[in-house]
Parts: structure tokens; C-alpha cells; sequence
């Protein structure tokens, strides 16, 4: 008897262990495929999705998401070695990764066979993502189509509070020197703004967020965030400069220290995480800060719900005697996409779905919805939004866990401000003109009032009329991965480390200080040897001189 | 002495020879046969999880790289220990590594010590119940809470600066996570709060087991309650403190990970940086498994030398000790 109770609980130990694998995919009848996808979002929600059931019913494919959980470098690290992959894989800017491990199969052939949309949609730019060895890894999460790009937002720049513009009646400074003089000026005026003490200026720096004080001195001399380097163009060609221990850099955080010495640098901020910087700029207690739109964009939101006048404008600044060209073109993210593994049970299968994704109506449905219900037609084909609609779309909730498209959104997508093929719509609701029209709050209307403009991107164009459209062969830099391991991407890291502790310093040294500490920092960098920082920059060189060859060279 | 427990030590004196001398297998595994085979699991999992991973020592002499299989291997020789004594970074984290390991395990012994003394001259039993129970249970939360409780109370907005300033102590609020100054001994007191109590734990087991009859004896003969402490109660928890400071020193190279990468910021990143971060940061994240893999087998020699240079010290000067 208590023989045979052991052998039960034996087999009842062993056989689940071999049923898994096998039962899973009988259940639904739908082809299951695995993502990994590199990014951090919300599980997929167990009921299903407005646009995830309509997709499942027309592909006949269900995923089963595995979404990033902490360090992702880590993570693709792990998938790499360990040998056991999904079907498909995002590993975001760690491509270079699996690449190496030999985890990622070449797509070519496939792309042939099963995506004409995929070359449709993609085309000549095809090209640029194509590998030196002719073949063709993943799909990048985002490209452009066509050549028009339009857009209201201008996406990034230096942000400063309606309120001070009202203050000072809509002003247009021609230099960040200048605007930061306002800055203090209004700062003390209004010593405290609902009872918090006012900063004239903060910035994030924590983890792979801290480009708006990190990058700083390359975007507020005028270009657009390329990260490790500026990039000009210099005798016909896109050149690559290391900017941390030069002029732009030794004046960008002189300026911050001169707010500093007056109490209106943030200083907190060096110890802030990232939630806490959004539960900082909520307060409304700060005037101006550099950022990327879609890292605060909640706050942003919040606080023109409010119908405060906290809320912030992009200028288009740049420190005295730089051309404030900082208005980011269009941009094919090349280095990095969606992979399909070597393990992969039906690659041909999942280049159809991808293809599926590529369908100009699949991509309306993803980004517009469904017509009549998320977004109307009139009679010359615009495509518009009720106020109801413009209000349901806002609700970010239900946009991410109801509707569901935003799932989607890592891979395959076209860029916003492109336009379908008809010429006349835009890829994305939020950059439609009449969209963005109807969308507007009464305040952000006093905002392009006191301007005289139409939208946001036009008191950028005022200033600088289009995006320098000869960057988006390139840009952005900062996708460029080295091989891991690399003395390059070793030296990247020390010249980072180095500036991450010297930073904050150099934005608090006391009086007097400020070049004693300029110097000890520059010591530091030159101990790295000259050789070793040039390789760093050379390989950057080369890989945005490659990039350029593939979408047709100079 | 106890008179049983001589007779059953020379009982057993008589009887050990004769078993052993004749090394008779069966008749050991007759006797001690279960104990034997529930040892075994141990025994496997030491091979299995401490023995075995130390094969994976030979990647630090190649240039490994993930998925390819172990022929397929560069190798290099030394080259990744070179690197990684000649990267200046290196001497930096191993001065922070010893220090904050050098204040936690001093700041962390002595409380101990002082919290077990404490509660064990404490008479009132309830009262002696809930301090050794408040002043254990921060040991059972995570670092990530406690770090972020650490930050709260030191932040800005915090208990610290609120007190300070509302007292008048101070004018300005500070911003103490900032302080590179102040960031060793934040990591010290920190840790003392977290593991104090339950340090004291092991102590105040010792010091049950003094004989009661050694203090009766003291207090015939007039000593104080400190002088009692000092003669009785210390002199009787030394064998333990030994042994646990030489387990400790074996762990010197390991200030701790959690700790210092959770508190730590870009103002404090001089000193904040332990060889255990090192190895993330500059092995582990940049891919080079091989250059990690070097540095632990640093981690590791250094730790050995480290104890077993503790332990003699410990038997020269007549102590109790580990092997």
C-alpha cells in the first residue's frame, strides 16, 4: 500500500513535467507564436484587446508576450548564451547581441517569399538596415515613408513654462543665455509657486534617462540628440565630433552652475529617479528644463487637465552664437528591431503575420482605429476625429490596455509624421492637422496665439524651416551599437563613467570653483589614452558613413 | 566537572581505538549508515552548486563568447587578469569594497554585541520580548525597500532634514545621499540598522549558556553589573565572536551589491562603487563574461587568504577557530 502510494506520487511529480510542452498549443486553435519584446509594458490583458482580437481573427496567430523585466542588456545577455529562444525577438538596441550569438535568422529569403507589403512599405530604405553581409536580420521599430514629413510637435527642445511666457508676453530669445536670464529673473519674482520653492531649471539623470542633462551640450549647441557626438556637415559629409571635453560642453553646465549659484538649479535632481522627476515636474514649481516629449508627456498631460499654467512650451534655444537646428528629422531606426530566432517553429509563418502587420489598413487600424467608430472620413478622404473621439483617444488607459495597438507599436511602424500613400493622411492621428486642431486646449490655443503660429513645430520653423532632411540618412547616432566587448564600446563606457561623476559637480561647484573642477575632469578624460578615445569616435564615424552609403551615399 | 559527563568521555576514549583501528567499513556504515546517506544530498549539492561551477574558471582565460561552444573559444592567457590590474578604476572600487566591508563588519559586531548585552541584562520579559523582535525585523526586509526607506528618511523632504531644520540645528536642508563624505558611513549605519538585532541573536544564545553559577559566584564577591559584563559575559561569547569574525573576514572582498547599487547616485559614485557593481558595470553589462569571470577568481583568492590568514592569527594567539 504505501508502495503504491509513492509510485502515484512519482508519477504524479514526472508526468506534468512532460505534458507541458506538449498539450499548449492544441487549446486555442490559433498558431501561437513567442515574442520577446524589449521593452517594459503592462501583461497582455487576459480578456483580450479591441485590436488584438481583430488581429487574431484575421491572422489566425495569437502571441504570447514576454515583455522586459529590469536591466535589458542582462536579459538579451542571458538569451544569448543561454540558447533558447522564442520565436521572435526585440532586443531593442542590444541587436547587435543576438546577432553575434548567431541567434537571428537572415530574413531575405523570407521577405521575398511572404512580405510584399514589407517592401512596399519599406522600399528603397530597405537598404539601410541591411547587414555588410548582404543580408537582412530585423525589422526596425520605426521608418519613414515617402519623402513629405509633417508634423505639429516639434518633439524636443528647451521646455519652459506658459506661465513665464506669459510673464514675459511670449517671448523668442535668440539665445539660451538670454532665456535663462528671464528664468532667474522670473524665478525672483515668484520665489515659491504654491507654497514649493521655484527652480528655474532641472533635469533628468538616472539610468539610460539621463540624456537631457547627459547629451546636453551637443543639443543646446544646435543638433539634434545624436548622443555620443555632434554630427555636422562639414566639406560634403556628416562628421562625427567628440563634444564632452570641449567648448559647448564647458559652457552648457557653466550656464547650469550660474543658476546654480543663484538657488535655482534643481540639485536634487542627481539623486531623483525617474518617477520622482515626474512627481517633481508635477509640482509645477519648475520653470525650464531640456527633454524628449514622450518621457514626461503624462505630467505634461495631467497639467493641461488641470487647466493650470504650469504646463510647458518647446523653444527651439541653443546656447549664444549655435544655430538652434535641433528639430529632429524623420528617423530610420536601423540598428535595432525585430528579429526571428533560429529556434523559431514556423518562420514562414511569421513572416506572413509581419507582412500582415506592413498592410497599409492594418497600419491605419493600428494607429487611426476603426473607421466610423475611432475616426471619421470626409468627402476628400481626410481622415478627422470627433470631439468624442479626440476625448476617448486621449484616455491613455484605455488606449494601451483596451484598444491595444500599443502592443504593436515596437515593431513595423512607419514614422508619425509620414503620410499614406494617398498623400494627404498622416501615419498617426496625433500629427493630422486636423487632429492636432481639434485636440487643442483653450490654453495651448493662447500659447500659438501669442506666437502667431498654426502649431507647436512652427515656432521651431520660424526659426529653422524643416528639419535638416539630409540627416535622416543617417541619424539618429546614438542607435549605432558596438560589438559588446569591443575597446571601443569599453572606452565609451569610461568616458561616460567619467562624465556621470563630474556632471553634478561642475553644475555645483561653489563660487569660483568652476574651472578648478573643469580641469580635474579633463585630467581624468586625458588619462584615457588619446588613441583609445579616437577609436571611439572613428567607429561612430564609420558606422553613420555606412549607414549613408546604404540609402545612397553623398 | 560533571561526574556523568567523565565517565561517558572515558567510555567513549576506550571504545574509539578499537573501532577505528580495525577500520572495519561495514561495521561504521552498520552504525552511523542513515546519518551517512542523509548527508549525501549535502554533499551532492556542495559538488553540484559550489565545486562544479568553479570549471566555468576557464572562461577567464579566454575571450568567451556566448554561443559558441567550448572549442570554438579564444584563448588569451592572462590578458583579462592584466586588464583588469591596470585599469585605475579597479584600485578605486577595491578601496571603497574594503572600507565600507571594514566599517560594516566592525560598526555591525559591535552593536550586535552591545544590543545582545543589552537585552540579556534586561530583566522585564514582555519588554525584552518586543525590543529583540522590533529591533530584528528589519533584517527580513528586502534592500529594495530599505533602501528606499533609507532615501526617504535622508532625502530632501525627509525625517532627518525636517528635524534638523525645525529644530534649528540647521539653516539648510541637506542633500546627505549627495555627500561623498558621508556615503561610507550611511552604508555603515545603514547596515547596523538592518542587522543589528538580529546579529545579537547568535550572542544572546552564547551567553545562555554561560553558567548561571559564574555570575552568583561574581556577585558574592561584590562585583557590579559592569564589571560582571566585562569579566563574565564578554569573555564568555568569545569563542563565538572568533569564529564569526573570521567567517566575516572571509567576506571582506563582498561589501555587498544590493546595498550600495540601490543608494548610490552620480554624486556619491567615487565612493559608492564596490567590486561587486564593478563587475556588473564594466564585466557583466559590456559582455565580457571573461573579464567578469577573472575578477571573481580575484574575489575569491583574495577571500581565501583573507580567512585562512584570520584563522591563523586566531590559533597563534590561542583561539578558538574554524579548521
Amino acid at each position: 500500500m504505501k508502495k503504491l502510494f509513492v509510485l502515484i506520487f512519482i508519477v504524479a511529480l514526472v508526468v506534468p513535467a512532460f505534458a507541458g510542452g506538449a498539450g499548449q498549443r492544441a487549446t486555442t486553435g490559433l498558431r501561437e507564436y513567442d515574442i520577446f519584446l524589449g521593452y517594459e509594458k503592462a501583461d497582455y490583458p487576459t480578456g483580450g484587446t479591441i485590436f488584438g482580437d481583430w488581429l487574431e481573427e484575421q491572422t489566425g496567430v495569437r502571441i504570447n508576450w514576454e515583455f522586459n523585466v529590469g536591466d535589458l542588456q542582462q536579459k538579451v545577455g542571458l538569451i544569448a548564451a543561454s540558447g533558447d529562444y522564442p520565436d521572435a525577438i526585440h532586443p531593442r538596441n542590444y541587436t547587435q547581441i543576438l546577432l553575434a550569438a548567431g541567434a537571428a535568422i537572415p530574413l531575405n529569403n523570407l521577405i521575398e517569399s511572404h512580405g510584399p507589403n514589407l517592401k512596399e512599405i519599406y522600399g528603397d530604405r530597405m537598404e539601410m538596415f541591411r547587414q555588410p553581409d548582404g543580408n537582412i536580420y530585423w525589422f526596425p521599430q520605426v521608418m519613414p515613408y515617402g519623402d513629405e514629413y509633417r508634423t505639429p510637435n516639434p518633439g524636443h527642445g528647451v521646455w519652459v513654462q506658459k506661465a513665464v511666457l506669459d510673464y514675459f508676453d511670449y517671448p523668442l530669445p535668440n539665445t539660451l543665455e538670454e532665456m535663462v536670464d528671464m528664468l532667474i529673473e522670473y524665478a525672483k519674482a515668484h520665489p515659491t509657486i504654491d507654497g514649493n520653492k521655484t527652480y528655474a531649471w532641472t533635469g533628468l539623470f538616472w539610468t539610460w534617462r539621463e540624456f537631457p542633462v547627459f547629451n546636453a551640450p551637443t543639443i543646446l549647441s544646435g543638433h539634434p540628440n545624436d548622443a555620443a557626438v555632434s554630427v555636422d556637415w562639414v566639406d560634403g559629409r556628416w562628421k562625427a565630433r567628440a563634444f564632452y571635453d570641449q567648448e559647448e560642453s564647458y559652457r552648457i553646465y557653466k550656464l547650469y552652475n550660474k543658476m546654480h549659484l543663484e538657488g535655482l538649479y534643481d540639485t536634487e535632481s542627481f539623486v531623483m529617479d525617474y518617477d520622482q522627476y515626474l512627481a517633481k515636474l508635477s509640482g509645477g514649481n519648475i520653470l525650464a528644463f531640456y527633454d524628449q516629449d514622450w518621457q514626461f508627456g503624462t505630467v505634461q498631460n495631467l497639467l493641461l487637465d488641470q487647466n493650470q499654467d504650469r504646463w510647458w512650451v518647446a523653444l527651439p534655444l541653443a546656447m549664444e552664437g549655435y544655430d538652434p537646428e535641433i528639430m529632429n528629422p524623420p528617423q530610420p531606426q536601423v540598428s535595432e528591431g525585430i528579429t526571428i530566432s533560429t529556434q523559431a517553429r514556423d518562420p514562414e509563418g511569421l513572416m506572413e503575420y509581419f507582412n500582415f502587420l506592413a498592410k497599409w489598413d492594418t497600419l491605419k487600424m493600428r494607429s487611426w482605429g476603426r473607421e466610423g467608430i475611432d475616426y471619421m472620413v470626409d468627402a476628400n478622404g481626410l481622415f478627422y476625429r470627433t470631439p468624442e473621439q479626440v476625448a476617448q483617444w486621449r484616455d491613455q488607459d484605455w488606449v494601451r490596455t483596451t484598444y491595444g495597438a500599443d502592443y504593436w507599436v515596437n515593431f513595423i511602424r512607419l514614422d508619425g509624421g509620414s503620410l499614406f500613400p494617398d498623400g494627404i493622411n498622416n501615419i498617426e492621428p496625433a500629427t493630422q492637422p486636423s487632429v492636432f486642431q481639434a485636440a487643442l486646449r483653450p490654453q495651448q490655443i493662447e500659447v500659438l496665439e501669442g506666437y502667431g503660429v498654426d502649431t507647436f513645430a512652427q515656432i521651431f520653423q520660424d526659426r529653422h524651416p524643416q528639419p535638416d532632411m539630409r540627416r535622416s540618412t543617417y541619424f539618429p547616432a546614438w542607435t549605432i551599437t558596438m560589438p559588446p566587448d569591443s575597446p571601443e564600446s569599453i572606452t565609451g563606457t569610461r568616458i561616460g563613467d567619467i562624465r556621470r561623476r563630474y556632471i553634478p559637480q561642475l553644475i555645483m561647484a561653489p563660487r569660483g570653483q568652476y574651472d578648478r573642477i573643469w580641469n580635474e575632469f579633463v585630467a581624468e578624460i586625458n588619462q584615457i589614452p588619446q588613441r583609445d578615445r579616437d577609436a571611439h569616435t572613428a567607429f561612430l564615424q564609420r558606422e553613420i558613413d555606412r549607414r549613408v552609403e546604404a540609402a545612397g551615399g553623398y | 566537572m560533571n561526574p556523568t559527563e567523565s565517565t561517558f568521555s572515558a567510555q567513549h576514549d576506550a571504545l574509539a581505538p578499537a573501532t577505528l583501528g580495525r577500520r572495519n567499513w561495514s561495521t561504521i556504515f552498520r552504525n552511523q549508515g542513515v546519518l551517512m546517506l542523509m548527508s549525501i544530498p549535502f554533499l551532492v549539492h556542495l559538488l553540484v552548486f559550489r565545486y562544479g561551477p568553479i570549471f566555468g574558471w576557464v572562461m577567464a582565460f579566454q575571450r568567451y563568447r556566448p554561443g559558441r561552444g567550448f572549442m570554438d573559444q579564444e584563448w588569451v592567457g592572462l590578458l583579462q587578469f592584466q586588464t583588469l590590474f591596470a585599469d585605475a578604476t579597479f584600485y578605486r572600487v577595491l578601496r571603497n569594497t574594503l572600507a565600507m566591508a571594514s566599517i560594516k563588519l566592525v560598526m555591525g559586531t559591535f552593536f550586535a554585541i552591545l544590543v545582545a548585552i543589552l537585552i540579556n541584562e534586561t530583566r522585564n520579559r514582555p519588554f525584552k520580548r518586543t525590543v529583540q523582535t522590533i529591533s530584528y525585523l528589519p533584517h527580513f526586509i528586502s534592500w529594495v525597500v530599505a533602501a528606499n526607506l533609507v532615501l526617504e528618511v535622508l532625502g530632501p523632504r525627509g525625517v532627518v532634514n525636517d528635524m534638523l531644520v525645525g529644530l534649528g540645528l540647521m539653516q539648510e536642508r541637506v542633500l546627505w545621499m549627495g555627500r561623498p563624505d558621508l556615503f561610507w558611513w550611511i552604508i555603515g549605519w545603514s547596515h547596523v540598522w538592518k542587522t543589528a538585532g538580529f546579529g545579537a541573536i547568535i550572542y544572546l544564545a552564547a551567553m545562555t549558556s554561560i553558567d548561571p553559577q559564574l555570575y552568583e559566584a561574581a556577585d558574592i564577591d561584590g562585583a557590579g553589573r559592569l564589571q560582571r559584563i566585562w569579566h563574565i559575559t564578554l569573555p564568555g561569547i568569545k569563542p563565538v565572536f572568533v569564529i564569526l569574525l573570521i567567517l566575516n573576514i572571509g567576506q571582506l572582498m563582498e561589501a555587498g551589491f544590493e546595498q550600495q547599487y540601490l543608494l548610490q547616485n552620480s554624486l556619491v559614485m567615487d565612493y559608492s562603487e564596490v567590486f561587486t557593481i564593478y563587475v556588473l558595470r564594466y564585466g557583466l553589462q559590456l559582455q565580457r563574461y571573461s573579464f567578469a569571470a577573472a575578477a571573481g577568481i580575484f574575489r575569491s583568492v583574495v577571500s581565501i587568504v583573507l580567512i585562512i590568514g584570520a584563522n591563523t592569527v586566531a590559533k597563534r594567539l590561542g583561539q578558538e577557530t574554524l579548521m
